[in-house]
């Protein structure tokens, strides 16, 4: 059974790419047709070898028709040279296409193979490919990939509805994810989704968790900030502060054992660093880098420090002591090796005398400094408290403000939903205005007046040639009738420019033109009303028009508005319209009465 | 290409099925499995023959070249004819042979093997037996072939005789199916028939 499922099977199981391509069921050397035809009455175009309606018939020299392909199998596969109907004699070479009979089939009415399915077309054979390639009913495979199947006319509905790979906005976030991965993106990565924070259970956006836990978050649990001192403690961040308060005697001693540790690994690192020092000034232009230079600061405290030692030592002996350089070195922290020679210790004993000198005035500015200590421990106790409180209300300050950021950002995401209902419904509004005016010129009935209001302004418009014709809303001969419209040029057109008001009628292309009668055929009657306001003294100026069916402009429009109209160039003359009553407030009313015939 | 004979065997189905042979109660074809490839075809004796009243079932087994090669068709009702083996049930018949046509359906080769039954050819025959003996003794024939009828295809002429010769021979100790063959062979002669039972 060769159809066209068989080739479009092979190409669902196949590379899923060219599915659309050509069925080429017509040409393909296969069996005969096996469709439904319709009115098929007699059995002369059947195949006698497949039963099927004859594909590329050919005819034996007996008068016998068959499939090409059909006789052609026969005469080489069972080897003998006869017809199958009538056994004469038949050579390969004898049968010619009967391309009549091809004609006559394939201008035969088939139903679409998918009338089962639902495919009401009936169809000429030779028509039917190019059916097939619109045809609702076959399936196809979702272009997004999806892997699903379905009927080409469930495809608009599957893509917007239903597709797992269609592409949906996430509502948070206004990102663009496939369908199957929202509630995914939703759970696991949208950044304006509230989550809660595991540890203090605050809600906030998903993009601002991060830095609340990193900074913020009074929960989390945090290293105590000694910790590369030495301080084991873990502790919520809320408890920190008290922690630190409660720990300063301990996170002390932590940096003085740190401290002993630094000056003996430096002392043992480089012996020389503190001889060399005192020759170098402060000021020196010699590039160091950094952490030269840290070291340089830490040996010249430690230097101070040492240099107060031998004050003390020297305060001690009340007769000084003969210099040894050699027990000195050891003191200071490592002269290298006993230096021989006069003029070396010359020099040692000068630095040392230097030394001396300097010494009382940094023991004096140390016991200073120790004073303002102690007479300075009233108000640092005063002043902690107020620290403690200080960070206290910092901390307070800080989750006040995450709040009030995850607020915004809630408030702003909330702000740019509410801009998008309000293009929405600017848009259906607009869509509402025009189906309201669409109807107002449906119920009128035939008979439309339309109000020129601001007659000055397009008149000015007219006159100076910016817009010399304006166009009424549309409006319908009857509710299901012919759609039209009322042009005016307010400064007349072509020869009573200048003098006139011309007005015409124009066709429009409306929903229901197919059941009409075209060309239209009867009457309008056009009237500019006197809106004098003593009723008695009014004089409408009336004209009636007669279609005439050979005029285009009764024709059925084939542009949205027929480019011909037909009526007046010379209505009215511009001179009575403009000292009367025709024109009042400003506006000027032209009536139009459509009146078909039959 | 099995495909193509399964489906042009369920059109020839549907053929049969709606054909005015079928109401007439001649042919009839039963499918066997969904497959196509295999059904039960029946006929019914043509009348004023000694096959009337009968009904012979065949089996018919379609190769993948269908319809390029004939069915292969045998009849699976016993019958006595010249051109039908009386043990296997093979048919001899040049259409199912060298003389097939692929223009021919299940429904004419029905028909041609009806008109076979009407029309035998002891000139090509598969039993030679049966075809001597209607050379021959065209009475025998048609009494034992009439009695085969009503033994198997269910006719409804019974062969009195003929079936007391069986009772007699089978009162000897012989099966009721031999006896009948043996019988059936020698022109219904008691002692060759036992003779050639007993060799």
């Amino acid at each position: 059974m060769a159809s066209v499922f068989d080739t479009l099977e092979q190409k669902t199981n196949g590379d899923s790419g060219s599915y659309s391509s050509n069925v080429n069921f017509l040409t393909e050397p296969e069996d005969g047709y096996d469709f439904e035809f319709v009115n098929l009455k007699d059995d002369k175009y059947d195949c006698p070898i497949c039963l099927l309606i004859l594909r590329d018939p050919v005819q034996t020299p007996c008068g016998h028709r068959f499939c090409h392909k059909c006789i052609h199998r026969w005469l080489s596969e069972s080897g003998e040279q006869r017809c199958p109907v009538d056994n004469t004699t038949v050579i390969r070479d004898q049968v010619f296409p009967d391309n009549f009979a091809k004609r006559e089939i394939l201008s035969l009415q088939v139903k679409c193979p998918k009338s089962k399915e639902g495919c009401k077309v009936i169809e000429v054979l030779k028509q039917l490919p190019k059916h097939l390639e619109a045809c609702g009913y076959v399936p196809i495979p979702c272009p997004n990939e999806c892997s699903d199947i379905l009927l080409r006319k469930d495809l608009p509905h599957h893509l917007s509805q239903i597709c797992t790979k269609r592409k949906i906005v996430c509502c948070k976030c206004g990102d663009q994810v496939t369908a199957e991965r929202e509630q995914e993106h939703l759970h696991k990565e949208c950044p304006m989704v509230t989550v809660v924070c595991q540890y203090c259970q605050l809600e906030l956006l998903r993009n601002q968790i991060k830095s609340h836990e990193e900074f913020d978050c009074q929960r989390v649990i945090v290293p105590c900030q000694y910790q590369p001192m030495g301080c084991t403690t873990r502790l919520e961040r809320c408890e920190m502060s008290q922690h630190l308060q409660e720990s300063i005697q301990q996170h002390m001693n932590l940096m003085f054992s740190i401290l002993m540790q630094l000056t003996s690994a430096v002392q043992s690192i480089a012996p020389g660093a503190l001889h060399h020092f005192p020759a170098v000034p402060q000021s020196h232009s010699l590039p160091v880098t950094s952490s030269e230079q840290s070291i340089t600061n830490l040996l010249e405290t430690l230097r101070i420090g040492v240099q107060q030692q031998g004050m003390n030592v020297l305060s001690l002996n009340s007769t000084p002591v003969p210099y040894s350089p050699d027990s000195n070195a050891s003191s200071i922290g490592g002269f290298p090796e006993p230096v021989a020679g006069s003029h070396s210790h010359g020099l040692i004993e000068r630095n040392i005398s230097e030394q001396t000198q300097v010494a009382p005035s940094l023991s004096y500015s140390s016991q200073q400094s120790n004073k303002d200590v102690e007479g300075g421990a009233y108000v640092s106790v005063q002043q902690e408290y107020e620290l403690k409180s200080l960070k206290d209300q910092n901390v307070t300050q800080d989750e006040s403000l995450a709040r009030h950021e995850h607020q915004i950002d809630e408030i702003r995401g909330r702000n740019e939903n509410h801009e998008k209902i309000v293009k929405d419904l600017n848009k259906r509004l607009k869509m509402l205005e025009s189906t309201i005016n669409e109807f107002e010129g449906r119920t009128c009935n035939g008979t439309y007046v339309w109000k020129i209001r601001n007659y000055r302004k397009y008149r000015r418009e007219a006159e100076i040639g910016d817009t010399t014709a304006i166009h009424s809303p549309p409006f319908y001969s009857h509710f299901y009738g012919y759609k039209l419209c009322i042009r005016a040029n307010l400064n007349g057109v072509d020869s009573a420019r200048g003098t006139h008001l011309s007005i015409f009628i124009h066709f429009m292309q409306g929903d229901y033109d197919d059941i009409l009668d075209w060309p239209f055929n009867g009457r309008i009657i056009l009237t500019v009303i006197d809106q004098n306001p003593e009723c008695e003294l009014r004089h409408h100026v009336v004209e009636t028009l007669i279609s005439k069916p050979n005029l285009a402009a009764f024709q059925r429009p084939n542009t949205p508005r027929n480019h011909k109209g037909f009526g007046y160039m010379e209505f009215l003359p511009i001179g009575i319209l403009d000292n009367s009553t025709y024109v009042r407030n400003d506006t000027l009313i032209i009536k139009a009465c459509i009146l078909p015939n039959g | 290409m099995a495909n193509i004979a399964a489906a042009r065997i369920q059109r020839e189905f549907k053929e049969v099925v709606k054909s005015e042979e079928v109401e007439r109660c001649k042919i009839k074809v039963a499918l066997k499995n969904d497959m196509y490839n295999e059904l039960e075809g029946t006929i019914a004796g043509p009348p004023d023959t000694p096959y009337a009243g009968g009904t012979f079932k065949l089996e018919i087994k379609i190769p993948e070249t269908y319809p390029f090669n004939p069915p292969k068709v045998k009849f699976t009702t016993r019958i006595w004819h010249p051109n039908i083996s009386s043990v296997t049930g093979a048919i001899c018949l040049d259409i199912l042979k060298d003389q097939w046509a692929a223009a021919m359906t299940l429904r004419t080769v029905l028909l041609s093997l009806q008109a076979l039954l009407a029309a035998a050819e002891p000139d090509d025959p598969q039993d030679a037996v049966v075809a001597k003996q209607y050379k021959d003794c065209p009475e025998i024939f048609i009494k034992t072939a009439r009695h085969w009828t009503n033994i198997y295809a269910g006719g409804p002429h019974r062969e009195l005789d003929l079936e007391n010769k069986i009772t007699q021979v089978m009162g000897m100790g012989f099966d009721e199916g031999k006896a009948r063959v043996a019988l059936s062979s020698h022109n219904w002669d008691m002692e060759r028939a036992t003779e050639n039972l007993l060799s």
